[in-house]
């Protein structure tokens, strides 16, 4: 369907226009659970930067190592430099700590970027939607006013 | 003929109803195939990411596949075969709901210009209904 800016929304329906209306407003939602998405991905990533940090000269460290929600086993850090990390679509890559974080980084700013531009879509759509309701704001008052004056007319011919 | 004349506007009605019904199921059917189109591009992308990756790690990357709470190794080859293949897959069912929607399209544009055509003879056929009563009073008077 074209969009608000090829065709003339002040030639649409009321009906149209409200159809419209829903359109934008589905989308919108539907944009703004993606990006809420993206902010949680970006958000575990860069925790798992900082745990890399963390993990950093832990080289026979002791720790707790959980075996189920409730149930951890006493261990030890053995390897602090080779971190096995998630790229995606279920498979695991084996990297040195320096390159986990350099995979994260490159993964944060793909993140960032999509979300910068799913930002940017729901802005202009958000946009839209506004110029779309003063429309049918407008046409409504246009409607009872036209209803008014021929109320009038009748009850002033009778 | 006063008679015949006006059952038939009644027909055009109901067919136009129909008309409209259909075009609104056209871009409904539409809607879904864009969201369809959409999944597909998020899972090329995800791949996408993969094969960056892995391109990135060189010959010695160290690959495991996360299979229930296993983590496998994975023969390195095997993996980028993998991911190549199911790009293909993808890009082959995005080219297919790409064919779709563009039939789609050209259903919902031949049906548009059906309906505006027939829009447009209702509007003369009713305008000419108006002159012939108009007539017909002005012949009376």
């Amino acid at each position: 369907m074209a969009q608000p800016g090829a065709v003339d929304i002040g030639q649409l329906s009321l009906e149209q226009l409200n159809s419209l209306k829903q359109e934008h407003e589905s989308t919108i939602q539907d944009l703004s659970s993606k990006h809420e998405a993206m902010r949680a991905s970006e958000l575990r990533l860069k925790e798992s930067r900082k745990a890399l940090e963390a993990l950093k000269d832990a080289e026979g460290q002791r720790m707790l190592v959980p075996l189920t929600q409730s149930l951890y086993v006493p261990g030890e850090v053995k390897d602090s430099d080779q971190v096995l990390v998630d790229i995606g679509t279920g498979y695991y890559l084996e990297k040195s700590a320096q390159g986990a974080t350099d995979l994260i980084d490159r993964r944060l700013d793909v993140v960032t970027k999509l979300e910068a531009n799913v930002q940017t879509v729901v802005d202009q759509k958000q946009q839209n939607l506004e110029t779309i309701i003063m429309m049918m704001q407008f046409k409504m008052q246009q409607i009872q006013a036209r209803k008014e004056a021929l109320d009038k007319q009748q009850t002033d011919t009778a | 003929p006063g008679e015949g004349s006006r059952a038939a506007p009644q027909g055009a009605m109901a067919a136009a109803d129909e008309d409209m019904a259909v075009y609104r199921k056209l871009h409904g059917d539409m809607q879904q195939l864009l969201q369809t189109k959409g999944t597909f591009a998020e899972q090329k992308k995800e791949n996408e990411l993969v094969k960056d990756e892995i391109d990135l790690a060189g010959e010695e990357a160290v690959v495991y596949k996360l299979i229930g709470p296993l983590l496998l190794k994975q023969d390195l080859d095997a993996v980028k075969e993998n991911v190549d293949k199911r790009l293909e897959f993808i890009g082959g069912e995005m080219d297919k709901v790409d064919r779709q929607v563009a039939a789609k399209q050209d259903e919902q544009k031949k049906l548009a210009d059906k309906i505006r055509e027939q829009q447009q003879d209702m509007r003369a056929k009713a305008a000419e209904e108006a002159r012939k009563v108009y007539q017909e009073q002005q012949g009376a008077s």
